[in-house]
């Protein structure tokens, strides 16, 4: 990974939340992603594209908020420029389907780390 | 005897899994019994959101190192939390385990093995005690759920520091929460 970040353009960041906060899982990567900074914060790769994409039990999409501005101040720390955020909201209704909005939504999205 | 089991959120050989130490001696000096997880262990797997839970007391993990822990926690009397903080949040060895006790819950979110005594330590590099306090009460917030009692936390702070000891005062108070956790 460390090699594929240093010399990619962009990267996208999927998570469930789980328990209020991202996955143990996407923790995991976001400490090791430390080599991103040297010791004083300075960015060592900067200039990336990043976006983000949270899917959640919660139907209110502010509801963890906190946890994503969180997410991108590191992201920011790292250097990288932040360019979306979606959320998926009540995934665990049973009656839950990806919408068209949805999905046009994530297509545009993967366009955009690309062209923008 | 007092069964307290004690997870070990530190990777490294640092102030928390020291910390740990002198509590797990007030544990065994109250008469009690210190049953050891260490997060870091590479046989841990995170959640798999199978919804295995929602219908059974454990997790569909059943090979994996964190396993016993299930008939652990239901047999014991109090819960012992050490997690030291990276970037901002709880390191990610911890928050698995938070993913993994799921099943201390029923669907309903009613706790499946409520009473029991907690208590935690966090460490951290920041001086600033509240410096990450939302992520120690959402962290307190999450045992509530279970029906767990918070007996106590503490905060170590500045450990990153060159002039950071554990000194007396640190030392004793980790021995007394091991002691207050078998006894009170």
């Amino acid at each position: 990974m460390y090699e594929d970040i240093r010399t990619c353009e962009a990267i996208l960041f999927t998570t469930p939340i789980y328990f209020f906060d991202i996955s143990g899982q996407a923790k995991i990567l976001l400490d090791r992603l430390y080599p991103m900074i040297d010791n004083n914060f300075n960015p060592r790769f900067p200039d990336k594209k990043v976006a983000s994409i949270y899917s959640q039990g919660a139907h209110n999409p502010k509801e963890y908020q906190n946890i994503i501005d969180k997410m991108n101040k590191n992201f920011e720390l790292f250097g990288w420029n932040i360019i979306d955020t979606l959320v998926s909201t009540g995934t665990m209704e049973a009656d839950f389907k990806m919408s068209k909005d949805l999905m046009d939504k994530a297509f545009k999205l993967g366009q955009r780390l690309v062209l923008d | 005897m007092k069964k307290i089991i004690c997870f070990s959120g530190s990777p490294r050989k640092g102030v928390t899994n020291k910390l740990l130490e002198y509590v797990i001696d007030g544990i065994e000096y109250a008469g009690g019994k210190a049953i050891v997880y260490d997060l870091n262990n590479p046989n841990i797997r995170g959640c798999q959101g199978c919804s295995y839970c929602n219908t059974h007391t454990e997790c569909i993990l059943k090979n994996d190192y964190l396993h016993p822990m299930y008939e652990d926690i239901k047999n014991c009397e109090g819960i012992f939390f050490t997690s030291p903080i990276y970037i901002l949040d709880l390191i990610g060895q911890s928050k698995i385990l938070l993913d993994r006790l799921y099943p201390m819950i029923e669907n309903d979110l009613t706790p499946r093995f409520p009473n029991k005594k907690i208590s935690l330590i966090y460490s951290q590099a920041s001086s600033n005690k509240k410096q990450y306090q939302d992520v120690i009460n959402r962290t307190n917030k999450h045992f509530m759920i279970f029906g767990w009692d918070i007996l106590e936390y503490m905060v170590v702070t500045h450990t990153l520091s060159p002039e950071f000891t554990i000194d007396q005062k640190l030392i004793s108070h980790a021995f007394k929460m091991g002691r207050d956790i078998v006894l009170k």
